[in-house]
This record gives C-alpha cells, sequence and structure tokens, in this order.
C-alpha cells in the first residue's frame, strides 16, 4: 500500500545535567509534548492522537515498563500506548513502530516520544554494563565507553586513525553545539583541549565522551491527507530500518560498523540513494563517542574504509560543506539516553523543514538521514531517509 | 544562577538476585574452565569454531554439538585501557580487550594483564592487536569465566 507518511511536528525540552534535573520525570515528557503540539499549531491536542510510541529503557528509569507512569501519554483519554525498548536505538525504533502504525493505515496521527531516561541513573556505566551477556561479558565490568574503545581502537591500528583526527571531528559537535539552544554541552571545546582532557578509555578523550543529560524528545506524524491539513512543511518518511547483531561479542569483527553498511544499502536502495554523497543533503548520526561518527560515514558510504578523517579535514561534513553532519552537536553534547536517538531524527526533520534554530541551518536540504546505534557491543542500528 | 533548591532525590535500590539456567553448552564450557580448559565447539554446518561453546551456531541456526579443546593461546583483536576508576571495576589502570582463541569464527571479551610499564600511557603502546596471550588461572576455580584471571602475553 502506497500510504504517505510525514513528520508534522517536533518537541523538545530544554536539556541539563541528569544530576542537576529539577523537574519531576513525567514533568519532562508532558512538556515535551506539549511543545510538539505548538510546534503544529492548528489546535491539535492529544485528542486528536492515535497512538503514542514511548521509548526508553527500564533499568536506567529504575521502574518497569515506564510507560505505565506517563500520564501525559493521554492514559485517561483512552489512547493506545506502546512502550518500545531496543536500547540505544530505541527512539529510532519507536520512529519507526510510528511510522509502521500510520503507513499500515491502522492510525491517522501518532506521536513517538524519546523519553528523558536518565535523570534517574545514579551511574550511568553501572546500567549499561547489567545489560552485557551475565554469563560471559558482565563480570569484566564493560560499558558502551569500553565498547566503544574496542572498535575505535581497531579502527586507529588499520587505518593509522591519529588521536587529533578524532579531536577533530568531536570538536565539530563542540562547535556547533554553542549554537543549538537545545544542546547540554555548549563549551565550544577546541581540538587542542580535547587533545589536552583526560583519556579515560583509550583511545576516548573525556572531550570525546557524551555526557548524561535531562530532556526529551518527540515527533508527530500523519498520514498524507491530515499531514496536509497540518503542516505547510511536511517532510516525508521514505525509508526506514533497522538490523540486529548477536548479544555476545560472537561474529563481530570490530574493523568496523559492517552491520550498518549493510542497513545502509537495503534503506538506500527503498529511498532510491545510489551516490550518498551526492544525494543527501543532510546527516545526523549517533555519536557518543565522537569517534564514532567517522565509522558511521565510512559505513554509509560517504567515503572508502579509513578515508572519514579526510572529510572532516576538507569540511567536506561541516556547516556549508557538501554533506554536513550531526550539526546539532549530536549525542556528543546532549545524551539524555533514549531522547538521544530520537533527537538524530527530530533534528533532520527540522534541518528539511527550514526551521533550525542557532544559524545551523542549512540551505536548501532536501534529503536527510538519522542514524541510531545501542545495544550490547553494537548490537542494533536504525537507519531513516527523509525528504521533502 | 539557576535554583536548584528543589532538586530534592528520593533514593531507592533494586537489589535483586537471579539464577540463570546454564543448558549443556556454556555447564560444559564453565566447567571446563575448572579444569583449566578452553573448549569451544564446531558447528556441523559451517565447520565454524565457537569460542566460548555455544549451543547453537548464531549463522546456521543448528544445533552445536562437536566439542573442541582449545591450545588455551588467544589472539588481541581490539583492547582499551581504562585510566579512571568505574564503580565496581578494578583500579586504574586496566586493560580490557576482545580476544580470539585459534581460528574461531567468535571472539569474546576478557582482561589482559601482566604487561609491565613504568607510565600507565605506554599501556597504550604496549599492548598490541594481534598479540598471543595465554590464560592466567585462578587457585581456586569454580566454573565461571573469572577462573581465568586475564589473559597475558604467551611470552611473559
Amino acid at each position: 500500500m502506497d500510504r504517505k507518511v510525514a513528520v508534522v511536528g517536533v518537541g523538545n525540552t530544554s536539556y541539563t545535567s541528569a544530576k542537576r534535573e529539577t523537574r519531576e520525570r513525567t514533568e519532562v515528557s508532558a512538556d515535551c509534548i506539549k511543545a510538539g503540539f505548538d510546534f503544529v499549531g492548528k489546535g491539535l491536542s492529544m485528542d486528536d492522537v492515535d497512538s503514542i510510541f514511548y521509548a526508553s529503557v527500564d533499568a536506567f528509569e529504575g521502574v518497569q515498563r515506564p510507560d505505565r507512569s506517563m500520564d501525559c501519554l493521554g492514559q485517561s483519554l483512552n489512547k493506545a500506548t506502546f512502550f518500545v525498548h531496543t536500547g540505544g536505538t530505541a527512539g529510532g525504533s519507536a520512529f519507526k513502530e510510528a511510522y509502521h502504525s500510520v503507513k499500515s493505515g491502522l492510525c491517522d496521527i501518532v506521536i513517538a516520544l524519546g523519553a528523558s531516561t536518565t535523570s534517574a541513573t545514579v551511574e550511568a556505566q553501572q546500567i549499561l554494563n547489567s545489560a552485557s551477556p551475565p554469563l560471559i561479558e558482565k563480570p569484566f565490568g564493560a560499558g558502551a565507553i569500553h565498547m566503544a574503545g574496542y572498535y575505535l581502537m581497531r579502527y586507529k591500528a588499520d587505518y593509522n586513525i591519529t588521536a587529533e583526527d578524532f579531536a577533530m571531528v568531536a570538536a565539530k559537535s563542540h562547535k556547533h553545539a554553542v549554537n543549538n539552544p537545545y544542546a547540554h554541552i555548549r563549551k565550544g571545546f577546541t581540538v587542542e583541549e580535547i587533545l589536552a582532557s583526560p583519556m579515560v578509555c583509550s583511545p576516548i578523550h573525556l572531550y570525546e565522551i557524551c555526557p548524561v543529560s535531562a530532556g526529551a524528545t518527540c515527533v508527530i506524524m500523519a498520514s498524507e491527507e491530515k499531514a496536509k491539513e497540518l503542516s505547510d512543511t511536511p517532510v516525508w518518511i521514505k525509508a526506514i530500518d533497522s538490523i540486529s547483531n548477536t548479544f555476545l561479542a560472537g561474529y563481530r569483527p570490530f574493523t568496523s560498523f559492517y552491520k550498518l553498511e549493510i542497513l545502509a544499502k537495503r534503506v538506500y536502495e527503498k529511498a532510491g540513494i545510489k551516490n550518498p554523497l551526492e544525494d543527501i543533503d543532510y546527516a545526523e548520526l549517533f555519536n557518543p563517542f565522537a569517534g564514532f561518527e567517522l565509522l558511521e560515514y565510512e559505513a554509509l558510504g560517504f567515503c572508502d574504509k579509513g578515508d572519514a578523517p579526510k572529510l572532516v579535514r576538507d569540511g567536506i561534513t561541516d556547516y556549508g560543506g557538501k554533506l554536513p553532519c550531526t550539526l546539532s552537536g549530536g549525542t556528543l553534547c546532549t545524551n539524555s539516553g533514549i531522547s538521544a536517538s530520537m533527537s538524530r531524527h527530530a533534528e533532520t526533520v527540522l534541518q528539511l523543514m527550514g526551521k533550525v534554530e542557532g544559524g545551523r541551518q542549512v540551505k536548501n536540504a532536501k534529503t536527510g538521514i538519522a542514524h541510531s546505534w545501542g545495544g550490547n557491543m553494537g548490537q542494533f542500528h536504525t537507519l531513516c531517509v527523509l525528504s521533502v | 544562577m539557576q535554583d536548584i533548591s528543589y532538586n530534592k532525590r528520593f533514593e531507592y535500590n533494586w537489589d535483586v538476585p537471579f539464577k540463570v539456567t546454564l543448558g549443556e553448552s556454556y555447564f560444559r564450557f564453565l566447567d571446563g574452565l575448572k579444569n583449566k580448559k578452553i573448549l569451544g565447539n564446531i558447528c556441523p554446518k559451517c565447520n565454524g569454531l565457537h569460542v566460548p561453546a555455544r549451543p547453537f551456531c548464531d549463522k546456521c541456526l543448528v544445533e552445536i554439538t562437536k566439542w573442541y579443546e582449545t591450545s588455551g593461546i588467544v589472539t588481541i583483536e581490539s583492547f582499551s585501557v581504562t585510566y579512571v576508576k568505574f564503580l565496581g571495576l578494578p583500579d586504574p589502570p586496566h586493560i580490557t580487550g576482545i580476544v580470539r582463541a585459534e581460528n574461531a569464527v567468535t571472539s569474546f571479551l576478557h582482561q589482559i594483564g601482566g604487561i609491565p610499564y613504568d607510565e600507565p600511557k605506554e599501556l597504550d603502546e604496549k599492548t598490541k592487536i594481534g598479540m598471543k596471550l595465554k590464560p592466567v588461572w585462578a587457585e581456586k576455580r569454580i566454573g565461571d569465566i573469572q577462573d581465568i584471571l586475564y589473559f597475558t602475553p604467551v611470552d611473559a
């Protein structure tokens, strides 16, 4: 069935440190949904919404099925609510499930909400470790940062990637986060400052690591008919898919984000993208550890293996370049858990709508992509192609 | 300055024990560790050696029944040196890595140790991808992945 689905609204709350968060957790989501309705305007309210897809990770929130506790999801209004949990990619997955519900014809207007997941978390790495395979991997205490270290150390060795290469892509995010009112870390760290920051887990410096943030993101999707009523700037979902890997480190070569390569081929084919560097105008990539962005350029076909640092050095992926990437500052500068994996989609939508604040608006962006990464040892990726 | 006087927290924790069923493959693998043996098993369809042993081949989705005792020597696929203290982890610096036994089709996570250094940062240079390592066994072994304390260079 050829039913088109558009994003018509984006909602963001302010973002802060999880430790400094003063809002109660349901307040954050309520504010976020309200921001989404305000964005659309036209009197849109929860009464008009068919379903809500809530993305989070139980263990971070300290409660099972945290969606149940969110009365702002229209529970008193008899709405259908769904909890989507695929770890770090849950935002991307909720976006996908929301899309399916409209695409199938079962719903006309839906919300996908990326929760402020980590504000109750005392020690994030402890929770991340609890997601590791208990018999074989958990005892060694690996959190997301260690997993990132294995990928980036191997990448460094295989292609002679330098510390400066990693710092440069980190500095790109920090530079743009300064101009993003919805970014948490807005310090504008330079390459020199990043290289001088402490090494946490080699080869990753402190300023190449995301913070633990608080804040939420949502998107409002609609069928073609409703989208045209609700928005002058609908952004259409052209293709979306996700991919999985084994729970154990298992078959992973750690030499690339090879699952993302497979996923990209699959999604590009559906969207008619033949030459990513030419056909894509904007990309929001999941970069909780700055070096990931380089691996993602290569997996997404922006360049050959080992050439990603050159794209950064040549400004190809910076503002004004051929394919600007992650001008929000990315997950590197704001990571409120699951919200961060939906922010990628929200930011791309805003870029395509021409509604990005802070002087980061890319001119004439017509096609964009949004990516998320998560799960044990990078078990899952999601990828979405959006266009005007 | 933001007023955070109402940033009050209610503290609670989960302290919930779990017991995971091992099944035959993991039981035999972990039991092997008690006897200082690192066991793998071989998929009857793709002939892939799986270490640690698996109940079934994740690629062919068939049961794996043929057992294989590895030499215990592993190769570093990748690693990361942790330089800061994390809750529940050993004092820094400590090294975790992804290692591969012989020509296994799978690799696994473990600790790497016994590499001498003067300054912690030297560990990044002295630990090398492709390095061969041997297991250092716990004196008292209970059938747990930590019966191997860590892997250390074969010439150490």
